[in-house]
């Protein structure tokens, strides 16, 4: 556990603020480090996930030796917390489990969830390339699309998929935006689960695209592929779920100010944060309307029967006001009240 | 799955009049999650072993890009401008992640705050425009009449500070006490402004501290 620092100055008390608990949080960093070996396949895999995951990680280039996520967690936590990252990729490397990449994901500065991923060797007698001879020009920032083919995923019973797509699309989604350029769908990342066989420990397969639309005759574009970067196989080794209830509790997503449903009607707040209501009057009786008074108009003394209609549509004016304004006054406490 | 075959070969044939196709059928349908720009392909993945493991991984790519594209392009609102390019709006997503930290907690109320919600006063009064006042009233920049110009209400040249400078200080009968304690203490009616002041100061602090205290016992030492 971090021990907790009290600010001594604006600064420092800025920079903890922006550790603080926020509502709506920004992309989880990734803090992606390695073992006591990290042979050149293992660094290919650990510097591709590095590259698509910037600016929203932290790379460690010095080896850690004596790290166990499976056995003791604290360490991982320890650096996960005090680098501010929310998801951990860690590579390991033994004879029993080479070429080992664990993604853990923290909540609450605790371990979440570990799942582990081993690198097969690629069939077809091909070779993963060190990370220097891989081209992969994907712009900063990019959000790739996704696509999980495969049964398996959408298992409810198969614990390491479940954890495997949420882990995954949590770590390369990028910054979540309601809106996206259409220039910036680019690249897509596939994650393709074999069908489970009995006994054998499920594998999976992760490769990325360039998107290349042509024109098709149709409206819509016609999509071509072309493979970039590595190609990975994994198969995945021991997982661990998070507790019932941490993982409840972690899911808990609070009411953005804004996206509070609209139950009063004709109450809106605008850009300036301004609290506005449209009061209806109804429609306004315009045959009683006052016109301009004329001298040679003027009701005399004589003309009674005249007189007689007159009065009672002025109090039938008179009750008309009086009514509206209390509607007026009402529909205003309402506004207010909200 | 054969229409995709027959896609892949059809640019092969390369007329330009030809037209590719763009919809792909597979036996169970693809779900989609726009928010996060993710589609589900819940068929099986097909890796016949004559073909190499690529390229049929590439073509079932191909396939859910095609239909994710489709997609988007369909459901979601374009909108286009010279300056920002051709922009889709998304949905929101459905794929729920865990948080990296638990939700904020609310900060406690202060003991004035809970007194004034009993009450009614300041910001919790029902009188039409209190709130507003209050909320007025504690603003930093307030406006000086005999200079004309909007000066801080505390702090480095503030407001609250103009009664010390005074060259008069007028003693009516309710300061006569105060005057009277001043010069017991060996002090001064003209330096009982500032001397208050920094009494408030400290009373604010210390009320500070007790409602730290009381709604965080752990944190406070």
């Amino acid at each position: 556990m971090l021990r907790e620092v009290k600010a001594k100055n604006p600064r420092t008390a800025r920079i903890l603020k922006a550790r603080e608990p926020q509502l709506v949080e920004p992309p989880k960093k990734t803090l992606i480090f390695h073992g006591a070996k990290c042979p050149q396949t293992l660094d290919t895999v650990l510097k591709t996930f590095h590259a698509l995951t910037k600016p929203h990680n932290i790379l460690f280039h010095k080896k850690n030796e004596n790290l166990h996520p499976y056995e003791n967690s604290e360490s991982l936590e320890f650096l996960a917390n005090k680098n501010e990252c929310g998801l951990v990729a860690f590579g390991s490397h033994n004879k029993k489990r080479p070429n080992c990449v664990s993604l853990a994901r923290i909540y609450n500065s605790e371990l979440l969830d570990l799942v582990e991923l081993m690198l097969l060797p690629p069939r077809d007698g091909e070779t993963i390339p060190p990370i220097n001879e891989l081209v992969m020009d994907v712009g900063l920032g990019l959000r790739p699309m996704m696509l999980f083919t495969g049964s398996p995923w959408d298992d409810p019973t198969s614990t390491a998929h479940t954890i495997l797509k949420s882990t995954l699309l949590d770590m390369f989604k990028g910054e979540e935006t309601t809106q996206v350029d259409v220039e910036g769908l680019q690249y897509v990342m596939m994650v393709g689960a074999e069908e489970p066989q009995d006994g054998l420990s499920p594998v999976i397969h992760m490769r990325w695209y360039r998107v290349i639309t042509k024109r098709s005759g149709h409206k819509l574009p016609r999509v071509e592929l072309q493979e970039v970067g590595p190609k990975f196989d994994f198969k995945v080794g021991r997982t661990r779920q998070a507790a019932p209830e941490v993982q409840k509790e972690s899911m808990k997503q609070g009411k953005r100010p804004n996206e509070e449903a609209r139950t009063k009607k004709n109450v809106i707040m605008d850009s300036m944060g301004d609290k506005i209501g449209r009061v209806h009057l109804g429609k306004q009786d315009l045959s009683d309307l006052q016109t301009r008074k004329m001298k040679g108009l003027k009701r005399r003394a004589g003309m009674e029967s005249s007189d007689e209609e007159d009065e009672p549509s002025a109090e039938m004016m008179e009750v008309d006001e009086v009514s509206s304004d209390e509607e007026v006054e009402e529909s205003h406490k309402k506004a207010r009240k909200n | 799955m054969s229409d995709t075959e027959m896609a892949n070969s059809a640019p092969a044939a390369g007329s330009k009049t030809e037209r590719l196709p763009i919809t792909v059928s597979k036996p169970t349908p693809y779900t989609f999650d726009l928010g996060h720009l993710l589609v589900n392909d819940p068929n099986p993945l097909e890796l016949p072993a004559d073909q190499k493991l690529n390229d049929s991984l590439k073509a079932t790519a191909r396939d859910g890009v095609q239909v994710l594209l489709n997609q988007l392009l369909t459901t979601c609102e374009i909108k286009t401008s010279v300056s920002d390019g051709v922009l889709l709006t998304l949905p929101a997503p459905n794929i729920h992640l865990p948080r990296h930290k638990p939700l904020p907690v609310p900060k406690a109320p202060t003991k004035w705050e809970l007194f004034a919600r009993k009450k009614g006063i300041g910001k919790f009064s029902q009188k039409p425009g209190a709130a507003g006042q209050d909320k007025e009233r504690r603003k930093k920049l307030t406006y000086d009449e005999a200079s004309g110009e909007w000066v801080p209400r505390w702090g480095y040249k503030g407001k609250n500070k103009d009664d010390e400078n005074q060259w008069l200080v007028e003693v009516d009968e309710k300061k006569w006490k105060k005057e009277a304690e001043a010069n017991a203490e060996g002090g001064n009616i003209r330096g009982i402004s500032r001397t208050e002041r920094k009494e408030r100061i400290k009373r604010n602090e210390r009320k500070q501290r007790s409602n730290e205290k009381r709604s965080n016992p752990a944190r406070a030492k």
